[in-house]
Protein backbone atom coordinates (compact mmCIF):
# COMPACT_ATOMS: atom_id res chain seq x y z
CA UNK A 1 0.00 0.00 0.00
CA UNK A 2 1.59 3.24 -1.10
CA UNK A 3 1.30 6.22 1.18
CA UNK A 4 -0.83 8.35 -1.08
CA UNK A 5 -2.89 5.67 -2.78
CA UNK A 6 -6.43 6.78 -2.11
CA UNK A 7 -9.36 4.48 -1.61
CA UNK A 8 -12.98 5.10 -2.36
CA UNK A 9 -15.01 5.22 0.83
CA UNK A 10 -18.04 2.99 0.46
CA UNK A 11 -21.43 3.58 2.06
CA UNK A 12 -20.90 0.61 4.35
CA UNK A 13 -17.50 1.80 5.61
CA UNK A 14 -17.16 2.54 9.30
CA UNK A 15 -15.55 5.91 10.10
CA UNK A 16 -13.85 6.11 13.50
CA UNK A 17 -13.75 9.18 15.71
CA UNK A 18 -12.05 9.60 19.07
CA UNK A 19 -14.38 10.79 21.84
CA UNK A 20 -13.00 12.14 25.16
CA UNK A 21 -14.58 10.68 28.29
CA UNK A 22 -12.71 12.31 31.17
CA UNK A 23 -12.51 16.10 31.37
CA UNK A 24 -14.28 17.08 29.30
CA UNK A 25 -16.58 14.10 29.03
CA UNK A 26 -18.47 13.80 25.73
CA UNK A 27 -20.33 10.67 26.80
CA UNK A 28 -23.68 11.29 28.46
CA UNK A 29 -24.99 9.25 31.39
CA UNK A 30 -27.23 7.23 29.03
CA UNK A 31 -24.23 6.29 26.84
CA UNK A 32 -25.04 8.63 23.96
CA UNK A 33 -22.40 11.11 22.89
CA UNK A 34 -22.61 14.85 22.47
CA UNK A 35 -22.88 16.44 19.04
CA UNK A 36 -19.58 18.24 19.67
CA UNK A 37 -17.83 14.92 19.09
CA UNK A 38 -18.71 15.37 15.41
CA UNK A 39 -18.16 19.09 15.03
CA UNK A 40 -15.06 20.31 13.18
CA UNK A 41 -13.08 23.33 14.24
CA UNK A 42 -13.66 26.54 12.27
CA UNK A 43 -11.31 26.82 9.31
CA UNK A 44 -10.69 23.10 9.03
CA UNK A 45 -11.20 21.33 5.74
CA UNK A 46 -13.56 18.82 7.31
CA UNK A 47 -14.06 16.44 10.19
CA UNK A 48 -11.12 14.09 10.73
CA UNK A 49 -11.94 10.39 11.02
CA UNK A 50 -10.17 7.11 10.37
CA UNK A 51 -11.44 4.48 7.94
CA UNK A 52 -11.81 1.36 10.07
CA UNK A 53 -10.67 -1.14 7.41
CA UNK A 54 -7.41 0.79 6.94
CA UNK A 55 -6.41 0.94 10.61
CA UNK A 56 -6.79 -0.85 13.92
CA UNK A 57 -8.09 0.03 17.34
CA UNK A 58 -4.72 0.75 18.91
CA UNK A 59 -3.50 3.02 16.15
CA UNK A 60 -6.73 4.96 15.96
CA UNK A 61 -7.47 5.57 19.62
CA UNK A 62 -4.05 7.13 20.39
CA UNK A 63 -4.71 7.34 24.14
CA UNK A 64 -7.25 4.91 25.67
CA UNK A 65 -6.88 6.67 29.03
CA UNK A 66 -8.54 9.73 27.59
CA UNK A 67 -10.56 8.60 24.54
CA UNK A 68 -13.10 6.02 23.51
CA UNK A 69 -13.63 5.15 19.86
CA UNK A 70 -16.99 5.55 18.14
CA UNK A 71 -17.94 4.96 14.54
CA UNK A 72 -20.52 6.26 12.14
CA UNK A 73 -21.52 4.60 8.88
CA UNK A 74 -20.32 6.51 5.82
CA UNK A 75 -23.65 6.05 4.06
CA UNK A 76 -25.44 7.89 6.87
CA UNK A 77 -23.11 10.89 6.45
CA UNK A 78 -23.94 10.84 2.74
CA UNK A 79 -27.66 10.91 3.58
CA UNK A 80 -26.96 14.16 5.44
CA UNK A 81 -25.34 15.52 2.24
CA UNK A 82 -21.82 15.19 3.62
CA UNK A 83 -18.96 13.77 1.54
CA UNK A 84 -16.44 11.26 2.88
CA UNK A 85 -12.99 11.56 1.32
CA UNK A 86 -9.93 9.45 2.03
CA UNK A 87 -7.18 11.91 2.93
CA UNK A 88 -4.11 9.97 4.06
CA UNK A 89 -1.52 11.64 6.23
CA UNK A 90 2.12 10.73 6.45
CA UNK A 91 1.60 9.43 9.98
CA UNK A 92 -1.90 8.03 9.41
CA UNK A 93 -2.84 6.34 6.15
CA UNK A 94 -6.38 5.67 7.38
CA UNK A 95 -7.18 9.36 7.81
CA UNK A 96 -10.26 10.66 6.02
CA UNK A 97 -12.28 13.84 6.01
CA UNK A 98 -16.01 14.28 6.20
CA UNK A 99 -16.79 17.53 4.42
CA UNK A 100 -19.92 19.61 4.03
CA UNK A 101 -22.13 21.91 6.04
CA UNK A 102 -21.72 20.98 9.70
CA UNK A 103 -24.65 22.72 11.36
CA UNK A 104 -25.30 21.90 15.01
CA UNK A 105 -28.31 19.91 13.84
CA UNK A 106 -26.20 17.82 11.45
CA UNK A 107 -23.58 17.21 14.14
CA UNK A 108 -26.35 16.16 16.51
CA UNK A 109 -27.68 13.66 13.94
CA UNK A 110 -24.21 12.19 13.44
CA UNK A 111 -23.76 11.83 17.20
CA UNK A 112 -27.12 10.12 17.58
CA UNK A 113 -26.09 7.57 14.95
CA UNK A 114 -22.66 6.85 16.43
CA UNK A 115 -21.87 3.47 17.94
CA UNK A 116 -19.08 2.41 20.25
CA UNK A 117 -16.12 0.66 18.60
CA UNK A 118 -14.44 -1.87 20.85
CA UNK A 119 -11.00 -3.33 20.55
CA UNK B 1 -52.06 30.79 48.09
CA UNK B 2 -53.23 32.91 45.21
CA UNK B 3 -51.33 32.47 41.98
CA UNK B 4 -49.15 35.41 41.06
CA UNK B 5 -48.25 36.81 37.72
CA UNK B 6 -45.17 35.03 36.43
CA UNK B 7 -43.11 38.09 35.75
CA UNK B 8 -42.53 41.49 37.19
CA UNK B 9 -40.96 43.72 34.58
CA UNK B 10 -38.55 46.38 35.76
CA UNK B 11 -37.13 48.81 33.26
CA UNK B 12 -38.83 47.26 30.28
CA UNK B 13 -42.22 47.18 28.62
CA UNK B 14 -44.67 44.82 30.34
CA UNK B 15 -45.53 41.68 28.45
CA UNK B 16 -47.92 38.79 28.90
CA UNK B 17 -46.19 35.59 29.87
CA UNK B 18 -47.98 32.23 29.99
CA UNK B 19 -48.19 30.58 33.38
CA UNK B 20 -47.39 26.98 34.15
CA UNK B 21 -44.62 24.87 32.56
CA UNK B 22 -43.21 23.99 35.94
CA UNK B 23 -43.10 27.47 37.47
CA UNK B 24 -44.82 27.19 40.86
CA UNK B 25 -47.99 29.25 41.19
CA UNK B 26 -46.60 31.19 44.10
CA UNK B 27 -43.36 32.04 42.33
CA UNK B 28 -42.64 34.72 39.82
CA UNK B 29 -39.56 35.96 38.07
CA UNK B 30 -38.23 39.48 38.13
CA UNK B 31 -36.75 40.80 34.93
CA UNK B 32 -34.48 43.79 34.56
CA UNK B 33 -34.05 45.08 31.05
CA UNK B 34 -35.16 41.78 29.60
CA UNK B 35 -32.88 39.57 31.67
CA UNK B 36 -33.98 37.51 34.68
CA UNK B 37 -32.52 38.96 37.85
CA UNK B 38 -34.38 37.31 40.73
CA UNK B 39 -37.38 35.28 41.81
CA UNK B 40 -40.18 36.40 44.07
CA UNK B 41 -42.82 34.71 46.14
CA UNK B 42 -45.44 35.96 48.56
CA UNK B 43 -46.58 34.94 52.00
CA UNK B 44 -50.16 34.44 53.12
CA UNK B 45 -50.52 38.19 53.65
CA UNK B 46 -49.52 38.79 50.03
CA UNK B 47 -46.27 40.41 51.11
CA UNK B 48 -43.65 40.01 48.42
CA UNK B 49 -40.54 38.11 49.32
CA UNK B 50 -37.78 38.62 46.80
CA UNK B 51 -35.01 36.09 46.35
CA UNK B 52 -31.81 36.45 44.45
CA UNK B 53 -31.75 33.83 41.71
CA UNK B 54 -28.42 32.63 43.08
CA UNK B 55 -29.98 32.01 46.49
CA UNK B 56 -32.53 29.58 45.06
CA UNK B 57 -30.28 27.84 42.58
CA UNK B 58 -30.64 24.05 43.04
CA UNK B 59 -27.61 21.84 43.65
CA UNK B 60 -27.94 20.36 40.16
CA UNK B 61 -27.66 23.79 38.58
CA UNK B 62 -24.71 24.79 40.75
CA UNK B 63 -22.90 21.58 39.87
CA UNK B 64 -23.30 22.22 36.15
CA UNK B 65 -22.15 25.82 36.54
CA UNK B 66 -19.02 24.47 38.22
CA UNK B 67 -18.43 22.13 35.29
CA UNK B 68 -18.89 24.92 32.76
CA UNK B 69 -16.44 27.13 34.65
CA UNK B 70 -13.94 24.27 34.66
CA UNK B 71 -14.00 24.23 30.84
CA UNK B 72 -12.16 27.56 30.89
CA UNK B 73 -9.14 25.74 32.31
CA UNK B 74 -8.88 23.19 29.50
CA UNK B 75 -5.66 23.43 27.51
CA UNK B 76 -5.65 24.16 23.80
CA UNK B 77 -6.17 21.00 21.72
CA UNK B 78 -7.90 19.25 24.61
CA UNK B 79 -9.75 16.91 22.19
CA UNK B 80 -6.71 15.84 20.17
CA UNK B 81 -8.24 17.47 17.08
CA UNK B 82 -7.18 21.07 17.75
CA UNK B 83 -10.05 22.32 19.95
CA UNK B 84 -9.97 25.85 21.33
CA UNK B 85 -10.42 26.88 24.95
CA UNK B 86 -13.95 27.63 26.13
CA UNK B 87 -14.95 31.15 25.12
CA UNK B 88 -15.76 33.54 27.98
CA UNK B 89 -18.88 34.92 26.26
CA UNK B 90 -20.22 31.43 25.67
CA UNK B 91 -19.47 30.48 29.28
CA UNK B 92 -21.19 33.61 30.60
CA UNK B 93 -24.30 33.15 28.44
CA UNK B 94 -24.56 29.48 29.35
CA UNK B 95 -24.43 30.31 33.06
CA UNK B 96 -27.05 33.05 32.57
CA UNK B 97 -29.28 30.45 30.96
CA UNK B 98 -28.87 28.08 33.90
CA UNK B 99 -29.99 30.90 36.22
CA UNK B 100 -32.92 31.65 33.95
CA UNK B 101 -34.13 28.07 33.80
CA UNK B 102 -33.43 27.19 37.44
CA UNK B 103 -36.95 28.01 38.64
CA UNK B 104 -38.51 25.51 36.24
CA UNK B 105 -38.65 21.88 37.20
CA UNK B 106 -36.39 20.73 34.37
CA UNK B 107 -33.01 19.57 35.58
CA UNK B 108 -30.09 20.06 33.29
CA UNK B 109 -28.83 16.73 31.98
CA UNK B 110 -25.46 17.42 30.40
CA UNK B 111 -22.99 20.17 29.54
CA UNK B 112 -19.98 20.10 27.22
CA UNK B 113 -17.43 22.43 25.61
CA UNK B 114 -17.21 22.61 21.82
CA UNK B 115 -14.18 22.64 19.53
CA UNK B 116 -14.58 26.35 18.78
CA UNK B 117 -15.08 27.48 22.38
CA UNK B 118 -18.84 26.93 22.36
CA UNK B 119 -20.83 25.57 25.30
CA UNK B 120 -23.64 23.03 25.02
CA UNK B 121 -26.37 22.62 27.63
CA UNK B 122 -28.73 19.68 27.29
CA UNK B 123 -32.08 19.27 29.04
CA UNK B 124 -33.74 15.86 29.09
CA UNK B 125 -37.12 14.48 30.06
CA UNK B 126 -37.85 10.87 29.12
CA UNK B 127 -37.55 10.64 25.29
CA UNK B 128 -37.40 14.42 24.82
CA UNK B 129 -34.24 16.47 24.92
CA UNK B 130 -33.26 20.04 24.19
CA UNK B 131 -29.78 21.00 23.01
CA UNK B 132 -28.82 24.64 23.57
CA UNK B 133 -25.64 25.91 21.93
CA UNK B 134 -23.89 29.10 23.08
CA UNK B 135 -21.34 30.37 20.59
CA UNK B 136 -18.30 32.59 20.97
CA UNK B 137 -20.03 35.31 18.91
CA UNK B 138 -22.86 35.67 21.48
CA UNK B 139 -25.33 33.82 19.25
CA UNK B 140 -27.24 30.79 20.43
CA UNK B 141 -29.17 27.94 18.87
CA UNK B 142 -31.77 25.55 20.20
CA UNK B 143 -32.63 22.08 18.89
CA UNK B 144 -35.66 20.21 20.23
CA UNK B 145 -35.39 16.43 19.85
CA UNK B 146 -38.20 13.93 20.36
CA UNK B 147 -37.68 10.18 20.10
CA UNK B 148 -34.30 10.71 18.47
CA UNK B 149 -35.59 13.08 15.78
CA UNK B 150 -35.10 16.82 15.46
CA UNK B 151 -38.54 18.42 15.72
CA UNK B 152 -37.70 22.12 15.98
CA UNK B 153 -34.74 24.50 15.62
CA UNK B 154 -34.65 28.05 16.94
CA UNK B 155 -32.96 30.37 19.43
CA UNK B 156 -33.12 30.95 23.18
CA UNK B 157 -34.30 34.54 22.89
CA UNK B 158 -37.16 33.80 20.50
CA UNK B 159 -38.13 30.35 21.64
CA UNK B 160 -37.66 30.19 25.41
CA UNK B 161 -41.30 29.27 26.01
CA UNK B 162 -41.04 26.51 23.40
CA UNK B 163 -38.05 25.06 25.24
CA UNK B 164 -39.94 24.96 28.52
CA UNK B 165 -43.22 23.66 27.09
CA UNK B 166 -41.53 20.97 25.00
CA UNK B 167 -39.32 19.59 27.74
CA UNK B 168 -42.10 19.81 30.34
CA UNK B 169 -45.17 18.55 28.54
CA UNK B 170 -43.98 17.55 25.06
CA UNK B 171 -45.76 20.32 23.23
CA UNK B 172 -44.23 23.14 21.25
CA UNK B 173 -46.25 26.18 22.27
Amino acid sequence: MKLFDRVIIADEDHLLRRVPFRNPNFIKPDGRITSFAFKPKKGEDGLSVDVERLTDYKASILNPEYFQLYFIIAGFASELELDCIHSPLEENYAHALIVGNFTNSICSELARSAQRFHS
Amino acid sequence: MTALANRVIIGNEPEIVPSGYGLPDNFGQIFRYGKPSAFFSCDTSSNFLVYSSRMVLPDNSRNFIGRILSFKDLPENWDGYGAAKANKNAVSNAIDFIHKIAVYDNPIYFVAPGPNGEILIELKNEERSVEIYFSDDESDEVILIGNGKTVFEGSVSKDFNKIISFISIGEIV
